[in-house]
């Protein structure tokens, strides 16, 4: 389309560069490394073609592949009228690997090489730092380096590969950081979980791709109870989640049980002030992609009056992922009324984005 | 019903779609094993380019428990965005609702010519 549409654009997936684009970033032990053998790949065992990349966009178009910037301006911030698109990484190299170093330089390397070559390209995108979530310290050291950046807009964080929930101590130094910078945490799933917690799901191993994929919103489920009950929020006010990719239809449930078992159980997290659902609408933000698709549009209506999705639904498109979503699909699934604050506005005061300069939102309605 | 001539058999190969145009629709016509299918370019689920899509052999299965098996004979095409698949045949969904349906259309091959019924 020709102009902006005003969209904000939560997730989008820059693609592992080519080796040799890169390697020169890591440090030696590494550089020798990776530049012999590649990367280390932690593996799920599901089959996940051609790397969940969407096929129509898989070799080269007009001389660009997935591996060029240049190829996302043109097919997704052109094409949508994007005001404003968060990169978000593709972690399969970092998350679940055991190795705290390894994965510290991999994360540097990369987060360096985004800076350069596709900040670069065009001023509308951002950058969601990677982090080491294996070593908090080293982790706190790469927030530290980076995070000042004017278009560093988060922090990543992998909601599926870790050994110890979010909410726990472990962890507060980097939100600690995270705070004091004024950067959200953005929680995506990780193929990796295998590795983390020896089993694709809570209740074991995924046979397949599809179970998996179906069962990832309960890690959602259960970092955003760790997060709220462990008292994450009460401790660093200034603290902002959103969660991306893990669905929003689950929130309803966690949010009641939560406050109605707060009334009985309170005495084991005497240090909340306030009922747990409160805390979430204050610092957690849930993404639209993948959009649930009830066979009749007004269940997800619901759904979205029950989260108060005009507070802290935005949008993603997951691209370049076989899973996207247009926006014009997702438009088809919500209210005028909504339009605003879940395509632009939520996300624009949640990232703390200048939004001076954007128009209000104009989407086209796709197929429902 | 009009059958339109629009391409020579030897340009569509196993592999990409090959994209004609008849009347402002975009048709892609795609080759599995010696036959050549014909279906609108456009996804009922979320208008992804589908033919754009791969082209898998059928699959089934008995029962829970069993192992799955192809059928060659009914060629699966799936989107390229979301996967969905598509009896390249019916142009049915080959989930069990069977909907949504994506457009096909006849095909008819005469002397190295192909032609698709609009």
């Amino acid at each position: 389309m020709n102009g902006s549409s005003g969209l904000i654009d939560c997730d989008i997936h820059q693609t592992d560069p080519r080796v040799e684009e890169w390697v020169q970033l890591l440090p030696e032990p590494y550089r020798s490394e990776v530049g012999r053998h590649g990367l280390r790949r932690v593996a799920s065992g599901h089959r996940i073609e051609d790397g969940g990349m969407r096929w129509d966009l898989m070799g080269e178009k007009g001389g660009k592949t997935l591996s060029d910037p240049e190829f996302f301006v043109e097919n997704l911030l052109d094409r949508y009228g994007h005001a404003f698109g968060l990169l978000s990484g593709n972690n399969g190299s970092i998350a679940g690997n055991p190795d705290p170093d390894y994965t510290a330089a991999i994360c540097s390397a990369y987060n360096d090489y985004t800076m350069t070559k596709w900040l670069e390209a065009d001023e509308r995108f951002g950058m969601s730092l990677e982090i080491p979530l294996q070593d908090p310290d080293l982790a706190v050291r790469e927030i530290e380096r980076l995070g000042p950046h004017p278009r560093v807009k988060a922090v990543s964080m992998f909601a599926t590969a870790n050994r110890i929930a979010f909410g726990e101590r472990y962890y507060w130094p980097i939100y600690e950081a995270c705070q004091r910078h004024r950067l959200p945490i953005h929680i995506h799933p990780s193929t990796t979980a295998v590795v983390a917690n020896a089993a694709h799901t809570p209740a074991g191993s995924a046979a397949t791709y599809f179970e998996m994929h179906c069962c990832l919103p309960q890690f959602y489920m259960a970092q955003t109870v760790s997060l709220v009950l462990r008292g994450v929020f009460e401790k660093f006010p200034g603290l902002r989640v959103m969660l991306v990719e893990g669905g929003i239809s689950w929130l309803p449930h966690v949010l009641w049980r939560m406050d109605a078992e707060f009334k009985g159980l309170r005495h084991e997290t005497p240090y909340l002030k306030r009922m747990p659902s409160e805390y979430v609408r204050d610092h957690i933000r849930l993404t639209t992609q993948p959009i649930e698709d009830p066979p009749r549009r007004e269940h997800l209506e619901q759904i979205f009056d029950m989260v108060d999705s005009d507070a802290i639904v935005m949008y993603a498109s997951d691209f370049p992922h076989w899973d996207f979503d247009e926006p014009a699909h997702v438009r088809s699934k919500v209210r005028d009324s909504s339009l605003q604050r879940l395509f632009h506005d939520n996300a624009c005061e949640f990232l703390e984005l200048p939004c001076v300069a954007h128009p209000r939102v104009d989407l086209e309605v796709g197929v429902g | 019903m009009t059958w339109v001539d629009v391409a020579d058999e030897s340009t569509v190969q196993e592999g990409p779609a090959r994209i004609v145009v008849v009347e402002g629709k975009e048709i892609g016509l795609i080759r599995w094993r010696e036959r050549v299918y014909a279906v609108r370019n456009f996804c009922g689920h979320a208008g992804a380019p589908i033919a754009q899509g791969r082209v898998f052999p059928g699959v089934t299965c008995s029962a829970p428990g069993e192992r799955p098996e192809a059928v060659p004979d009914a060629p699966e095409l799936r989107c390229p965005w979301h996967h969905w698949g598509f009896d390249l045949s019916t142009g049915a969904c080959t989930s069990p609702v069977r909907r949504p349906r994506l457009k096909v259309y006849p095909v008819a091959i005469r002397d190295g010519r192909i032609s698709v019924n609009i």
